[in-house]
């Protein structure tokens, strides 16, 4: 990740959270005090979302006085071996983003089809995306994998799995 | 006190007690031995699996992965030249020499019977000293639960890494999430937004799932590609007498330095064997073979760092105050639980109690027997594919979120906390203060309106009683220290 990348996300994060801190300070207006004290349930919030408020402006400052001062270009290594296959290449570049689509993915799929449905599609996928490709070895981690968590889980335990709205 | 430790033992060897123990700590050594995957990781896991037994049993199972993942960290430090957790990095120096020479098994001999004993030394030390510390404890009212609570916040300076104000930033966050929900003074839902999911705020398991597993399963995704160095074949499991003599002085000092790091708050099992290593080579009569592969320079970080596990849950089980990121999601286990941890957990729940600490001694035992014996089998651990293990933590967390409330919302919430666990990661802010935070906002928020209602909101309360008195002084002391600190490291 280029320094320019990690400020802009840092200023983004901060940013996002100072700014919940203020929803909060504005949603809690109608939260009253115990009459004739500072006490009640606005209190709490308002103290904890000021300082963090203060530390996330610090954090902002901080990071754009570091990503000024440096004055090289940064220069980014292509540390990823290209392998030929323009799908992979592509993949292994973006893996962690495709990773969190797929867990979005995944939780809908748990809406929808249940978890073992969700789970069969889900786990080939995430182990094509991590380069783990061999067809055979594949299919038997998918199919051991769901079974020994079935039964781990539901059976032995008796812990509920999500189930489908679909049927 | 020993009529209750026995009643623990009881209770450990008459339930399924003692087989859950036993396999934590064999998955415990699996996850330690592995690099990347952390016994904090595996306890945040198998909480939810915990609220499905008994609390005696499902706590000797989250007692057997700690103690487990801390002794398996040194398996790939000395096969692997990889630390599989940050305490295994001081046996590194001199374990990965050591099997470069050809003596692989001797140093995981050395690790396996140090890490016992040291283990053994910690937990007893445990059994006797924290019931002492609760006793005192227990006469705290709402005043000094405050300043408690604030103390335990405190500990964010420890655990915030290099930048103080991250750190502080982080722990805001997490007190800022523990304020949805109902107010435990008057009672009024905040920040709800008319559903149902938050009247009683963010539960606490996703949240912990999300920040310490499903975050490294998505560092897992981003480190996938790299590669680990060859494996060291490991050779003959066992160490002469002679070696033995000469290394037990080092194990017994450094249990007793591991306890002692262990219990001070906000320290933790790297610095605790990275202090037994600098006091064995002070002390040894060939200080010039350390680093090249010295048995006292394996023994003395491994006795220290598994001491240290059980120091750690001094103040934990006494106070209620994680001391690091291990004991906080043990705390947030006990919570889960439906326990307190404080000084009431020992007039509440004793039986409890004492079953935890019978685990921590027999855990050793477990330990010393599963290392010797069972060594080839943990090193073959290492040929593990990676992925596949990184695909079942995302599996994992998804159940484990879902399973204590059977809620689609807290799935959200955890990948939410997942994905905010894999930025701070990659920003180098540190995630154990959000946790704190979680844990501790509660306890400060309901204790401050207590006692200001009581006091008329009259804060010189607070300074008149000792034990609040002390408190301040120890917060003072502590945050001067810490900031002092900080700013000369920047300098």
């Amino acid at each position: 990740m280029t320094t320019k990348q990690k400020t802009i996300m840092e200023v983004v994060l901060n940013t996002l959270f100072i700014s919940i801190a203020i929803g909060m300070f504005i949603i809690s207006k109608d939260y009253r005090f115990v009459r004739g004290t500072l006490l009640g349930s606005r209190t709490f919030p308002i103290l904890i979302g000021s300082i963090m408020s203060i530390f996330g402006i610090v954090n902002i400052s901080v990071a754009l006085k570091r990503f000024l001062s440096e004055s090289e270009p940064e220069v980014i290594q292509d540390s990823e071996a290209k392998s030929g296959n323009r799908l992979h290449d592509c993949i292994r570049m973006y893996r962690v983003q495709i990773a969190v689509g797929l867990m979005v993915i995944y939780y809908l799929l748990l809406t929808l089809i249940g978890f073992i449905f969700a789970t069969v599609i889900f786990l080939p996928l995430i182990l094509y995306v991590l380069e783990y490709r061999r067809l055979f070895q594949v299919i038997l981690v998918t199919v051991i994998g769901v079974a020994f968590l079935y039964i781990s889980f539901k059976v032995l335990l008796g812990v509920p799995l999500p189930e489908a709205i679909l049927f | 006190m020993i009529e209750y430790l026995l009643s623990g033992f009881g209770f450990l060897f008459t339930t399924m007690a003692a087989p859950a123990l036993f396999g934590g700590v064999v998955l415990g050594i699996m996850l330690g031995v592995l690099p990347g995957l952390t016994a904090t990781m595996g306890i945040a896991l198998l909480i939810p699996l915990t609220y499905y037994v008994s609390p005696g049993i499902g706590l000797s199972m989250l007692i057997g992965i700690f103690a487990g993942g801390i002794y398996g960290g040194s398996v790939s430090a000395i096969l692997l030249k990889t630390p599989g957790t940050p305490a295994a990095g001081a046996t590194l120096l001199d374990g990965y020499p050591l099997s470069q020479s050809g003596h692989a098994g001797k140093a995981i001999a050395i690790a396996t019977i140090s890490s016992a004993i040291g283990g053994l030394i910690g937990a007893l030390i445990l059994s006797f000293l924290a019931p002492q510390i609760a006793k005192i404890a227990v006469r705290f009212g709402p005043t000094e639960y405050v300043l408690l609570g604030v103390y335990g916040l405190t500990m964010i300076s420890y655990v915030s890494g290099k930048s103080l104000i991250k750190g502080l930033f982080a722990g805001c966050i997490g007190l800022l999430i523990s304020t949805f929900g109902i107010d435990p003074i008057t009672s009024v839902p905040r920040f709800t937004f008319g559903t149902l999911n938050l009247l009683t705020g963010f539960e606490l398991l996703p949240i912990l799932i999300g920040i310490f597993a499903m975050s490294q399963a998505i560092e897992g995704v981003r480190d996938s590609r790299e590669i680990s160095p060859p494996q060291v074949k490991l050779t003959n499991v066992g160490i002469s007498i002679k070696e033995f003599i000469r290394i037990l002085p080092h194990i017994v000092k450094s249990a007793f330095i591991g306890t002692f790091v262990g219990a001070v708050p906000g320290t933790g099992t790297d610095i605790a064997a990275f202090l037994s290593y600098g006091e064995a080579k002070r002390s040894s009569k060939h200080p010039e073979e350390f680093g090249k592969g010295s048995i006292e320079g394996v023994a003395a970080p491994e006795a220290g760092n598994n001491a240290c596990v059980n120091g750690a849950m001094i103040p934990m089980f006494t106070l209620g105050i994680p001391g690091e990121a291990a004991t906080a999601v043990i705390l947030g286990g006990l919570m889960v639980l439906g326990l307190q941890p404080g000084p009431l957990l020992f007039a509440d729940s004793p039986e409890v109690i004492y079953t935890v600490f019978a685990s921590t001694i027999t855990s050793n035992l477990f330990m010393i027997v599963l290392g010797l014996v069972g060594a080839r089998f943990f090193a073959k651990v290492l040929s593990l594919p990676k992925s596949v293990i990184v695909a079942f933590i995302f599996v994992f967390s998804v159940l484990g979120a879902y399973s204590m409330r059977n809620s689609m919302f807290d799935i959200l919430v955890m990948m939410a906390a997942g994905l905010l666990g894999y930025i701070f990661s990659l920003l180098d802010y540190p995630v154990p203060p959000v946790l704190l935070g979680v844990i501790l906002g509660p306890l400060v928020e309901s204790n401050l309106g207590r006692t200001l209602l009581v006091s008329g909101g009259d804060l010189t309360i607070f300074f008149r009683r000792p034990i609040s008195i002390f408190f301040i002084i120890i917060i003072v002391l502590t945050i001067g220290s810490n900031v002092f600190k900080h700013y000369k490291s920047k300098k």
